[in-house]
């Protein structure tokens, strides 16, 4: 039973993870393989900042906040295990920020500690009348992608550097199931007119004394394209841009500009840090995730399909429970094949 | 008296502070730094610099609460300003956590510190063996930058600082007319206070760079503070323990029960061990005094005795301080102006 993952982002290796996982001990002649033309560091995923914070409304997208919990409390369960520093997992607190009250988020219940900020806190932030405190987690790319890729390997999971053009191809050469998580470019492989860029554009610098994320919004503009502030381990994400349709991965002097501009006079200490770096990339946005089975009609068999793709700019914060679903699909496809006399229970 | 020389004794925070506040609150004076000792070998530099204050059993709690207000208004103006990273101080986000639930559950500087909060039931459940604990958000005085910060701002008003041990306060008397005394642990030699006495604490400063929160555990022995480019972990309190050879036993304990309350510190990397005698007193002594000897007399100033809460208070003492300078300067006016007739 050979399941090729395409996509070896932050929701190509935590789907094959989680099936793994799942399986191996049921099938054991399940084969996992992973397909990308780009590996960490690399991908989109190696370049978000990784704080686990979905987007500010689910949009009464009650799955997605689902998933997104999922994620939340799988990773708390792991702050405490050995594994936590080479994972890049660890606990941030910081600040969401508004120039008008408005209504609390679907995850304000998932983070630890929500509160509303007091009017001395606001003193911080001149301009801003309005935000909230909260203890969230950070799960950097660069050291999760690594962690997940030693998981896998360990596992005896197969990787290939390829850029894979068809599923076709893959089920040609004898695959039996294929997990779609080619992120932004899941339209090369079928079009999909919901699946748009949301370039992004960051810059790293060097400001240690920076112990908070610091999150703001304009409710005008939409999410992301106002200042935030993300300290890591390494070095601090300067962003706050996020253009809608524009495949541009070439980083913009003008965007370099604003976000640099706004953040200083978000914290005007930034002016004395040091710029390390400077990426932009496109988030793989969607109105919602496209999570689901497809079957597809070759020749006289049917072959299968898991779609897990489209997960913006959130994909680090609801990458578990999506892991956890595409395996639940991956059940349902496997019992039907009478590889599985029955799915497994749901995992502890 | 046209400009009075003011020399004021000690070079950690305490005596830097305090001489930048007297150039501010008496700018006709000409204020001179004298120390044996400078960053980064002050007792000063050992410590974390936590906003979190100690309480002194016999300074009321009303002028505890109104130096801590004074010392956290002022560091949070320069946390919010352009010059927050030079000066070394940042907002930092943590838990103060207790075992058993504390009698006083509302310190009395809660409405001071940011966001202050009981944590609740889920927050806690980091912290399996504690029972109950506070949320919230502080500042942090980093040193060396924020010693070497106050260092350049003096210097910018004029005043001279040097090294020299000065083992008696009369030795100052024929080149100042007021002295300073914030020495620190060195007044129980300087000055013979007996009620001044050392409480040994010992840290480890570490690299690691993914903990972003502070955790204090209630009985102040066994903390977690991170710092610019460093974590302090503690502690020890050893009342009369004047030894600053690091004790390797010491060591391990200290980064086991750091350890416990954080696992990931496991990680950390670069382990650097120090040893500071807090220069302990069961109140700050922020007095003046005048010396007499042999018919001349030498207005005294002391600033000293802060143990454990030095960072916490030192802005609010240092006033105080340049305010009894004040006094002192306006005394010898008097004084001078009574002798011309």
């Amino acid at each position: 039973m050979r399941v090729a993952i395409i996509g070896a982002g932050v929701i190509g290796l935590s789907s094959a993870l989680c099936i793994h996982e799942q399986f191996h001990g049921l099938v054991p002649s399940l084969e996992l393989e992973v397909y990308a033309d780009h590996f960490t560091p690399h991908t989109t995923s190696d370049g978000a900042a990784g704080l686990w914070q979905p987007y500010l409304s689910d949009h009464g997208n009650l799955q997605e906040t689902l998933w997104n919990k999922e994620t939340f409390d799988y990773l708390l369960n792991h702050l405490h295990s050995p594994a936590a520093k080479e994972m890049g997992l660890y606990l941030i607190s910081g600040y969401n920020l508004f120039t008008e009250p408005v209504p609390d988020p679907s995850w304000k219940n998932i983070v630890l500690g929500f509160r509303n900020l007091t009017p001395k806190e606001l003193q911080v932030f001149p301009g801003y009348s309005y935000g909230w405190f909260n203890t969230a987690l950070m799960l950097e790319g660069r050291s999760y992608l690594p962690w997940l890729t030693n998981r896998l390997t360990q596992r005896g999971v197969k990787f290939f550097h390829k850029k894979v053009e068809s599923f076709q191809e893959l089920f040609s050469q004898g695959v039996d199931v294929v997990l779609n998580c080619s992120g932004m470019r899941a339209g090369d492989l079928q079009p999909d007119p919901e699946l748009q860029p949301g370039r992004g554009q960051i810059i790293k610098v060097l400001a240690p004394w920076v112990k908070h994320f610091i999150i703001t919004h304009d409710l005008k503009s939409g999410i992301y394209s106002s200042p935030y502030i993300i300290p890591g381990t390494e070095f601090t994400v300067l962003g706050g841009i996020y253009q809608h349709g524009n495949w541009s991965e070439e980083n913009s002097a003008k965007d370099h500009k604003s976000i640099w501009d706004s953040c200083c006079r978000l914290l005007p200490a930034l002016k004395k840090a040091k710029i390390v770096g400077e990426w932009s990339d496109l988030r793989p946005a969607r109105p919602s995730v496209r999570l689901e089975r497809e079957s597809i009609r070759l020749g006289n068999h049917q072959a299968e399909v898991i779609h897990n793709y489209g997960h913006g700019g959130f994909g680090i914060t609801i990458h578990w429970g999506c892991a956890m679903a595409a395996a639940r699909l991956l059940g349902s496809i496997l019992q039907e094949k009478k590889q599985l006399a029955s799915p497994p229970g749901p995992r502890l | 008296m046209a400009s009075p020389k003011v020399a004021v004794v000690g070079a950690g925070v305490i005596g830097l502070s305090t001489a930048l506040c007297i150039t501010e609150t008496c700018p006709s004076c000409s204020v001179t730094v004298l120390s044996d000792q400078f960053s980064p070998n002050t007792t000063s530099n050992v410590a974390a610099g936590m906003l979190i204050p100690h309480t002194y059993p016999d300074t009321p709690i009303h002028r505890q609460r109104q130096w801590f207000k004074e010392t956290f208004t002022y560091l949070f103006a320069i946390s919010n300003s352009a010059e927050a990273s030079e000066a070394g101080i940042h907002l930092v986000s943590g838990w103060q956590i207790f075992k058993s639930t504390p009698k006083e559950e509302l310190p009395f500087w809660s409405d001071i510190v940011l966001g202050f909060r009981p944590m609740s039931e889920a927050e806690l459940q980091k912290f399996p063996r504690h029972q109950f604990g506070q949320a919230f958000t502080t500042l942090k005085c980093d040193c060396p930058p924020y010693l070497l910060w106050l260092e350049k701002r003096l210097k910018a008003t004029g005043a001279q600082i040097y090294t020299r041990k000065v083992a008696d306060l009369w030795e100052l008397q024929s080149e100042y007319n007021i002295v300073v005394n914030c020495a620190g642990m060195g007044a129980q030699q300087l000055v013979g206070d007996k009620q001044l006495f050392p409480v040994r604490g010992q840290v480890l400063k570490v690299h690691a760079p993914w903990v972003k929160h502070f955790i204090r555990d209630g009985d102040g022995l066994t903390y977690i503070y991170p710092g610019i480019h460093r974590v302090t972990l503690g502690g020890t309190r050893e009342k009369g323990s004047w030894s600053r050879s690091p004790d390797p036993g010491t060591t391990r304990d200290i980064f086991d029960r750091c350890c416990s309350l954080e696992p990931s510190l496991q990680g950390a990397q670069d382990i650097e061990v120090k040893v500071g005698l807090r220069p302990s007193r069961q109140c700050v002594r922020v007095q003046r005094e005048v010396l007499s000897q042999g018919g001349v007399k030498l207005p005294v100033v002391h600033n000293y005795g802060h143990g454990a809460g030095g960072f916490s208070v030192h802005w609010g003492t240092a006033s105080e301080a340049a305010h009894l300078v004040g006094e002192c300067i306006s005394a010898l006016q008097g004084s001078s102006s009574r002798a011309k007739l």
